[in-house]
């Protein structure tokens, strides 16, 4: 934005409501003005007027907010300004304390509101408040000016490119910087993290280092677990040792009752020899003595008694008859009786079948009896020689059938083959005989002579062709080319336009003259034409005779092409004259009537083929009716061979069965049948006379056998036997044997008892001995001779056997209860020192092991403890969580840390620019207002100067004065000199902006004031001057350096609002 | 028989991610963070059993002992213990982060595992009666070490000799600067190999004499400024000791990136949040399709750069915050999972600052400054701004110092302060 000549200026003044002002108007000059009014006329409503339109009205509790009671509040105030005029107008808002602004440009059109912002170059409400329309309170204040850091910043930025926010963007910078660290702070994020961080540090730091603390702990835990094994070791040998005691003690008092019965023992012979149970064995072996020897007297008697019975039985039996031949006679009796019985239907059945056979015999009528067949030779070998001729004599009729078939079936077959034969030779001849290769020849013939007659056809349309074509190029040689427009048409031309010249001139002599003209023009119009027209004939011409010679050229060529298409149509009616003639038609002949020639030739030569099939076939059949006529032979010859055989065979069973008395001239069948019929009837005759023998034979046997039976019962000496005959005989012969077998039989059951009976005697006199035997060895091993003396030593070993058991029975518990043998046992009590000492030392070991036992559970526990805090930290989380966390919040600090950087060095930045700016720009305001001290002072003071924050002034000898030394006035003089170096330096930079000063003269002599006013009048050149007084003397001074004066009143107001 | 081994070196096992929010979107994330040195750590030991090396070689700071993790020394244990049943040995030294323990630590790492004491020592490995090769290394008493410890190393065979040391090769910026070394005193030394470590950032430095240098770079990176493919180094050295070969085998988990998009194109925050979303789903496309292990999740830095109409909805208070909780949220849901570590506005304001320069006063002042570099009115900026106090009291809290961003801060505060200056004034 570069300075502008055209400051910004309030043309006008309209007041709506703002104090006692309503309704109010005022137009100001764009220079000097003075603004005149009594005390509580409204000066400093005015000026708080226009701050409060171009900055915003004060909040709403301030008294310097001039918010009347009721009605309108604001007001709008008329600007030019470097972009043209401005009406800003600001009115009392609900929702904005410092009121609705509204911007209109000079048609009334609405503008944004930074266009106000613009006007004023971005002056800040503080800079514009303290320098530009400031009061006599504001002006006193200096001090507090300069030690205010941001407007002292904007009172020296003011005029600097990009320096109207540096108050602002300071705040911003620092406001943000603290939000994130102060180095004292606490909340600020950066201070939260890093004490956050500080929290998780310690935490990490608390944990120590965790793997030294780990593999420590493995390495107690080692050690701990190899003492835990040592105690076991020996906790377990000491429980062991205390286990041994205890058993030994648990076995004392068995250990000395064994003691004792060993002593007891010691005294008592040996007697574990002594047989077991001795005296209650002895006594069953007498009580066992006594009863066999009884048992073996009872049956000696017993035996006696039965020897008695037995002798008695022998000798009542007496003597012995023939018994064996006497049963041998009853069974060949009893035996032949059934076959007695039937003796005589048999006989009968005999005679019975004999009387059959001879009828029989009488049926086959050979006229012979039984005697004679039974003396004819029917054997076997006969027999076969009969069968034999017989199968000959079938397999000769079954020929003789065969052949007599073969001759029938021949026979057929050359009748037929006869009939068929005939039948063919008939369609031979009936078939004409021509050779087939001749009418192949007319065949082809005939099919050339089509093409042929085509292609003279076509030769012929081409000779026409050639014909038309040449009549028509001699035609066009003939004619010769057409003149357009002959030269002699002219010329009558002519004469025919003079004679029409000559008549026009005759009937109208005033237009002959324009007639003439036009004749003229026409004829020479006319001859320009027809020498154009014949030159372009002329040309015509040499085309044309150039076309003439080219047909010349087409004629003689198409006249040698007629000639070899005549040449060549001769050749083809020589063609086809030859060929026509081989196909038989006449060279003319119509395609109706060739075709009609091609089809008979084809039926011609298909008749041909069909007779040669014919006379092939027929030649087959005749091979076949030859080959009939020769079986038909063969067959015949077959029969009369069968024929031949056949009675051969006839004659030969002749030869063999009449000379046996069969008749003669029987069949084979009927030979062999009676034959077979004769042979059974001669085989039945032989068995019968068999039988009949072997009859005669069992009868005879039968009759012995009843014979003998009765002889042997006479000797026997039974009575009556004659009159019984044979059955009865048997009958007592019977009963005879049974009583003889009951006898028998009595006497071998008692034979048996005895036998028994002296095998018991026996055994009892064996058992007598064997206890016997018992008895003294029993004796023997007890070393006694007696049974009273084994009684006595038995009781002794009693005694013994009662003494050892109970010795066994402390031994077997000192052993269970110790797990040793009894010696051992023994000795261990004997190496403890005895039941007095075992049991004090038992005392001393139980204390020991619980000891061991406490120590143990200790460590076990310490072990535990251990095993637990190691395993934690393998699989701590916590550690890892915190670390975790501590790169988080480290990361979080860093990026903060970055940030608060970065807006620390920025403000850092702007500083050293101010600082800069200072430096070279503070001078220039200084020098200014150095000048305008001088200027206000009249010379008094000729240097102003800072030196760190204070202001010092010099006179024009170089006497120097801090400011604060200074009378009231000149102190505000010099303020308003720093103020006016200001706005100077301001307009020269940017934009000039007005002063409004609010009866700042008060202090001032009336020198001064006239030196300032003087100034104000020079720099009303540049920026509007609005200065408020209530001093009558002032408004003439303003008057005479040219200020527009305007009086500030209520009446004025109140004729404005009248008016208006 | 030539030599082949794993170099890696900075696992800061169980270290935390730096520069993480606290929001919903990072929470989520946790876990596969927590899990990413591990993991890479991991991979590490798979790469030395599907190489089948004959060693690896650890070059310090294995783990934090601030991290103060049992969990880390566990993990140490167990991975060893792998590469320990696989008759792979291991060599370690300490460096500033883990110096070595007082008593010598107790770790009771598997036999297999070399710990290079407080003075230098070298293990001869032999086989079959005769030397195969030499390890030398020595290792941090104590987190500050400021003497050159290569001037311990020395060749002591002709067999291959690898050294290992935690060190600072010609004074690297941005890290502490213990065990100062150069290039000229590790020729010196005479060594095949320099298995070096304390540099996160993946440097071979040919020596002079052919030998190498080499620092494999941290295995997983765990700022925004660790971005990029993080991982190991296997190193193949023949028979006759030369050429070396060293292939970089990236192990990360999860990966880190710093994007840039510029608003100038951009006309509204939506569409800014589209751009930012594409931008990172392309970096992250192209390092998944370069990342052989597979990567669990990323890590992104946006920063938003250039002039344009989004500059002043940017600049105003809790916009930058409330971007980057929608774009974390959008980021978090992605597959896999990208983490939005912070959206950085580097937008200038639109102001021609030759012009406003040339138009003097105060706002050219502020221009001059912007456009220029600080110089040595820095520090007394630095000192007036009172940043040094802010410095100590980030020291106290083990923070870094602000100095050495200064020179980036002054350019924004400049342009911070002009920016403000010029806000209302119509310009």
């Amino acid at each position: 934005m570069s300075p502008s000549g055209e400051g910004l200026k309030i043309s006008g003044i309209r007041i709506l409501g703002f104090g006692h002002f309503h309704g109010y108007e005022l137009s100001l000059s764009p220079g000097l003005n003075l603004l005149f009014g009594e005390n509580e006329a409204g000066k400093s409503t005015l000026l708080a007027f226009i701050r409060a339109v171009l900055f915003g009205f004060e909040r709403r509790q301030s008294p310097q907010r001039y918010q009347p009671e009721s009605g309108d509040f604001g007001g709008e105030l008329e600007l030019s300004t470097h972009f043209g005029p401005l009406r800003v107008r600001r009115q009392g808002s609900r929702r904005r304390a410092d009121g609705e602004l509204h911007l209109r440009g000079p048609d009334g059109e609405p503008l944004p509101e930074s266009r106000l912002a613009e006007a004023l170059a971005g002056v800040t409400r503080e800079l514009f408040f303290e320098v530009f329309a400031f009061g006599l309170g504001e002006l006193s204040s200096f001090e507090r000016l300069a030690e205010q850091g941001t407007v002292s910043e904007a009172l020296f930025a003011a005029g600097m490119q990009g320096a109207q926010r540096l108050p602002q963007v300071v705040e911003v910078l620092r406001k943000s910087a603290e939000e994130i660290y102060t180095p004292r702070g606490v909340k600020p994020a950066l201070n939260a993290a890093l004490s956050a961080l500080a929290e998780v540090q310690e935490k990490l730091r608390a944990v120590g280092d965790r793997p030294a603390h780990y593999l420590e702990a493995r390495a107690q835990l080692g050690a701990l677990e190899e003492r835990l094994k040592d105690l076991d070791g020996r906790l377990s040998s000491a429980k062991a040792e205390h286990d041994r005691l205890r058993r030994l003690e648990a076995a004392v008092v068995d250990l000395c009752a064994a003691e004792r019965l060993e002593k007891e023992l010691s005294e008592l012979p040996d007697l574990s020899g002594f047989p077991e149970a001795g005296v209650s064995r002895l006594e069953e072996l007498l009580r066992q003595l006594a009863a066999a020897r009884m048992e073996r007297e009872e049956l000696s008697a017993q035996v006696g008694a039965l020897e008695r019975e037995l002798s008695w039985h022998q000798k009542a039996q007496g003597g012995e008859r023939p018994e064996g031949e006497l049963r041998a006679g009853l069974e060949a009796f009893t035996s032949r009786q059934p076959l007695r019985r039937s003796l005589e239907s048999r006989r009968a059945a005999l005679e019975e079948t004999r009387r059959q056979l001879s009828a029989q015999l009488w049926g086959l009528g050979l006229g012979g009896d039984d005697s004679w067949l039974l003396g004819l030779d029917l054997g076997a070998a006969a027999r076969g020689s009969l069968t034999e001729a017989r199968e000959r004599a079938d397999r000769c009729e079954r020929e003789l059938s065969k052949a007599a078939d073969a001759l029938k079936a021949a026979s057929g077959i050359r009748e037929r083959a006869e009939e068929e034969v005939r039948r063919l030779t008939a369609q031979v001849t009936a078939l004409p005989s021509v050779a087939a290769s001749e009418l192949r020849r007319v065949q082809a013939a005939l099919a050339r002579v089509e093409p042929l007659r085509v292609e003279r056809a076509r030769l012929a349309d081409q000779m026409f062709d050639r014909r038309t074509s040449l009549d028509r190029l001699r035609a066009q040689l003939l004619a010769s080319p057409r003149e357009l427009f002959p030269l002699w048409s002219f010329f009558l031309g002519f004469l025919v336009l003079a004679a029409a010249v000559g008549a026009l001139w005759l009937v109208e002599p005033r237009a002959f003259s324009a007639a003439l003209a036009a004749a003229a023009a026409l004829g020479a119009i006319s001859l320009l034409v027809q020498r154009r027209a014949a030159s372009s004939h002329r040309e015509q011409c040499r085309a044309l005779e150039a076309a003439a010679a080219r047909r010349k050229q087409e004629v003689s060529h198409l006249e040698s092409e007629l000639e070899q298409l005549g040449a060549r149509e001769g050749a083809l009616g020589a063609e086809l004259a030859s060929v026509s003639s081989q196909a038989g038609v006449e060279p003319g002949a119509e395609p109706p009537r060739l075709a009609r020639r091609a089809d008979e030739v084809s039926e011609a030569l298909a008749a041909v083929s069909r007779r040669a099939a014919l006379a092939q076939e027929l030649e087959s059949l005749t091979a076949q009716l030859s080959a009939a006529v020769r079986q038909e032979r063969a067959a015949q010859a077959d029969r009369a061979m069968a024929e031949a055989s056949l009675s051969r065979v006839l004659r030969e069973i002749d030869a063999l069965v009449v000379p046996k008395g069969f008749p003669k001239g029987l069949s084979a069948r009927a030979a062999v049948e009676l034959w077979s019929d004769a042979a059974s009837i001669q085989q039945r005759l032989l068995e019968l006379s068999a039988e009949g023998k072997a009859l005669e034979a069992d009868e005879k046997g039968c009759r012995e056998a009843a014979e003998r039976l009765v002889e042997l019962a006479r000797q026997a000496a039974l009575s009556g036997v004659e009159e019984l005959g044979p059955e009865g005989a048997a009958t007592a012969v019977g009963a005879l044997l049974e009583r003889g077998q009951e006898a028998k039989e009595a006497v071998l059951k008692l034979g048996q008892k005895r036998e028994v009976m002296l095998a018991q005697i026996a055994g009892r006199q064996r058992a007598v001995q064997e206890l016997e035997t018992g008895v003294a060895s029993l004796l023997a091993s007890a070393g006694c001779s007696e049974a009273e003396a084994f009684r006595a030593r038995a009781a002794q070993a009693a005694r013994f056997q009662k003494l050892r058991f109970a010795l066994r029975e402390s031994a077997s518990r000192a052993e269970a209860a110790t797990g040793l043998s009894a010696a051992e046992a023994r000795a261990g009590l004997r190496e403890a020192g005895g039941e007095a000492a075992l049991l004090i030392r038992l005392e001393g070991m139980a204390q020991d092991l619980s000891v061991h036992e406490a120590e143990k559970k200790r460590l076990a526990e310490e072990r535990g403890s251990f095993l637990e805090r190691v395993k934690a930290w393998e699989e701590d989380a916590q550690v890892p969580a915190q670390r975790l966390k501590e790169e988080q919040l480290s990361a979080r600090a860093m990026e903060l840390a970055n940030r608060v950087a970065i807006e620390r060095l920025a403000l850092s930045l702007l500083f050293r620019a101010r600082r800069r700016f200072e430096r070279e720009q503070q001078p220039k305001v200084i020098r200014l207002a150095a000048g305008l001290f001088g200027e206000l002072t009249g010379g008094r003071y000729a240097n102003v100067y800072t030196r760190g924050r204070e202001l010092f002034v010099a006179d024009a000898q170089g006497k120097e004065w801090n400011a604060e030394q200074l009378s009231r006035g000149t102190r505000e003089q010099l303020y308003l000199a720093f103020r006016l170096a200001v706005i100077e330096d301001f307009g020269d930079t940017r934009v000039p902006l007005p002063i409004i000063v609010d009866d700042i003269l008060v202090n001032f002599d009336p020198e001064r004031t006239r030196h300032t006013l003087s100034v104000l009048a020079r720099l009303s050149r540049r920026h509007q001057v609005i200065a408020f007084t209530c001093h009558p003397t002032l408004e003439e001074l303003f008057r005479a350096a040219g200020a527009k004066v305007a009086p500030i009143s209520a009446r004025r107001q109140l004729s404005l609002v009248s008016s208006s | 028989m030539g030599l082949k081994f794993v170099h890696a070196a900075d696992l800061h096992l169980d270290s935390p991610f730096r520069g993480l929010g606290a929001d919903a979107a990072a929470a989520k994330l946790l876990p596969l963070l927590a899990g990413a040195t591990f993991k890479a750590f991991e991979r590490i030991v798979a790469l030395c059993l599907r190489e089948r090396v004959d060693f690896l070689a650890l070059s310090g700071d294995l783990f934090d002992s601030k991290d103060r993790s049992v969990r880390a020394r566990l993990a140490l244990h167990r991975e060893l213990s792998r590469l320990d049943a696989a008759q792979i040995r291991t060599f370690i030294v300490h460096g500033n982060h883990d110096p070595l323990p007082p008593g010598g630590g107790g770790l009771s790492l598997p036999p297999s595992v070399t710990v290079f004491g407080a003075t230098w020592e070298e293990v001869a490995i032999r086989a079959e009666g005769t030397v195969r090769y030499r390890v030398q290394g020595i290792s941090y008493p104590q987190e500050r070490v400021g003497d050159d410890l290569s001037a311990f190393f020395s060749r002591r065979g002709q067999e291959l000799t690898v050294g290992l040391l935690h060190a600072n090769l010609g004074g690297s910026r941005g890290h502490a600067d213990y065990a100062p070394c150069t290039a000229q005193g590790l020729a010196d030394r005479g060594l095949d190999y320099w298995a070096l470590g304390h540099v996160h950032t993946r440097v071979v430095h040919a020596l002079p004499g052919g030998s190498l240098a080499v620092y494999p770079g941290n295995p997983q990176g765990r700022h925004v400024n660790e971005d990029g493919p993080r991982g190991c180094a296997l190193v193949e050295i023949p028979d006759q000791g030369r050429p070396i070969s060293v292939r970089f085998f990236p192990t990360d988990a999860v990966r880190w990136h710093r994007l840039v998009v510029d608003i100038s194109a951009l006309s509204s925050l939506d569409g800014l949040s589209e751009a930012a979303t594409a931008a990172v789903e392309r970096s992250c496309q192209s390092q998944e399709d370069a990342h052989a292990g597979g990567l669990d999740a990323h890590a992104v830095r946006l920063t938003l750069t250039g002039r344009g109409p989004l500059r002043s909805e940017l600049s105003r208070a809790g916009a930058i915050e409330g971007l980057e909780d929608a774009l974390a949220e959008r980021f978090a849901a992605l597959s896999p999972p990208v983490l939005l570590e912070s959206v950085e506005d580097d937008t200038r304001p639109e102001i021609e600052l030759s012009a406003t320069a040339a138009s003097g006063g105060l706002a050219g002042a502020l221009a001059e400054a912007a456009l220029s570099a600080p110089g040595s009115q820095l520090d007394e900026l630095y000192a007036e701004a009172e940043l040094d106090k802010l410095d100590a009291a980030l020291a106290r809290h083990g923070l870094a110092r602000l100095l050495e961003e200064a020179p980036r801060l002054y350019e924004r505060a400049a342009l911070r302060a002009l920016e403000l200056l010029l806000a209302e004034e119509g310009r």
